[in-house]
């Protein structure tokens, strides 16, 4: 840009014409540095215009830009304009109008009313279905309460089998449309299960299998922190977690060795308190004959 | 697993506790003793093969501190 040439201070532009105005300049050179100049007007117009002129720290401040671009983006005008900003910030409220969103939009306080979600409805009078490859709320999430034939909660082209809430504090399962499965408000499971129906559950509180001879040892358990060898045929279930009560049932199955059939081997069930249960196995004779069992079996049920 | 708890029992004899092993996975032998061993009773923790595997006079046993 030639109009660099002139300085910034009036009286500082004393170049010879057509360059500069000097004083007692002869008066055949005033057109050739007004012709001059002029020409340096429609230069730095021209640039201006045309999107030549390039400026180092422009202020643009009130005024309206209509069309335009920035970085060879449209800026408004009647059609929609695609552009790309690496960083886009707003201290004040931001409308889009039909806007696409890509990659990531932050915002600590936006407000979406209707509008679409990879062209699905948000919001409205009706429910709308959605697709995220990843959902996650860091509050709580509600659903609708859902039926056995509507599950609230289900999969994707399985919409009759999921969860779904038929009451107030009850937790609800259903497979294939029917319910299978129920907590009810009192804290009850609740299935079918070739019952019939869905009805309570009661389940096996604790359990043990172990070997009562030569050194008496545990196979597997539940629910059972030890056993206790009182003398021959005399043993104790001692529970990780208590009963509620000693009205449970307990039930032990036991033999000798794998191989005998005898149907004289007995056991029993001889104690029930809230920490442990006790049996005793020995032979069916006339006198008080106990044996200590390769394979003693106890359970609870409460 | 290779531990045992003895205590006396109310009959003279001697009480064997086994541990189950899910139990010992989450609790210590200590533990264990303190809320299976009746109260008030006096325990030893000893090696599985200091207990005799000849059960045959079980009942005989007794617990010596």
């Amino acid at each position: 840009m030639a109009y660099t040439k002139y300085s910034l201070t009036p009286s500082s532009n004393t170049a010879a014409p057509p360059d500069g105005a000097p004083e007692g300049m002869l008066p055949s050179a005033v057109n050739d540095t007004m012709r001059d100049m002029m020409s340096q007007i429609r230069d730095v117009g021209d640039g201006i215009r045309d999107g030549t002129y390039t400026m180092t720290a422009p202020k643009i401040t009130g005024g309206t830009i209509t069309g335009a671009t920035i970085n060879n983006s449209a800026i408004g005008g009647t059609t929609t304009a695609a552009g790309a900003f690496t960083t886009l910030s707003a201290t004040g409220a931001t409308t889009f109008s039909g806007a696409t969103v890509a990659n990531t939009f932050s915002s600590s306080g936006a407000t979406i009313t209707g509008g679409t979600i990879n062209s699905t409805a948000i919001g409205g009078t009706t429910a709308a279905a959605g697709k995220f490859t990843t959902l996650e709320a860091t509050g709580v999430t509600t659903v609708q309460a859902g039926t056995a034939a509507l599950p609230a909660i289900t999969t994707t082209g399985d919409t009759n089998t999921g969860i779904f809430f038929s009451a107030a504090d009850t937790i609800d399962f259903a497979e294939g449309g029917t319910a299978t499965g129920q907590f009810d408000s009192s804290g009850n499971f609740k299935f079918n299960s070739g019952y019939g129906s869905v009805a309570t559950a009661y389940g096996c509180r604790a359990w043990v299998n172990f070997d009562g001879t030569g050194t008496p040892a545990i196979r597997a358990s539940g629910n059972v922190s030890s056993i206790t060898d009182n003398g021959t045929g005399l043993y104790r279930a001692n529970f990780s977690t208590a009963m509620p009560d000693a009205n449970y049932t307990s039930v032990v199955g036991a033999n000798i060795n794998s191989s005998n059939d005898d149907v004289r081997r007995n056991c029993r069930v001889t104690n029930w308190s809230t920490s442990s249960t006790s049996v005793v196995t020995g032979a069916n004779s006339n006198s008080d004959s106990k044996e200590d069992f390769e394979f003693v079996s106890i359970a609870v049920f409460r | 697993m290779n531990q045992r708890i003895i205590y006396p029992n109310d009959d003279g004899g001697v009480a064997i506790l086994i541990p189950a092993p899910e139990y010992l996975a989450e609790h210590t032998i200590e533990e264990l003793a303190a809320k299976d061993v009746p109260e008030g009773k006096p325990y030893k923790i000893v090696d599985v093969a200091d207990i005799p595997s000849d059960r045959t006079f079980r009942n005989a046993w007794e617990f010596t501190e």
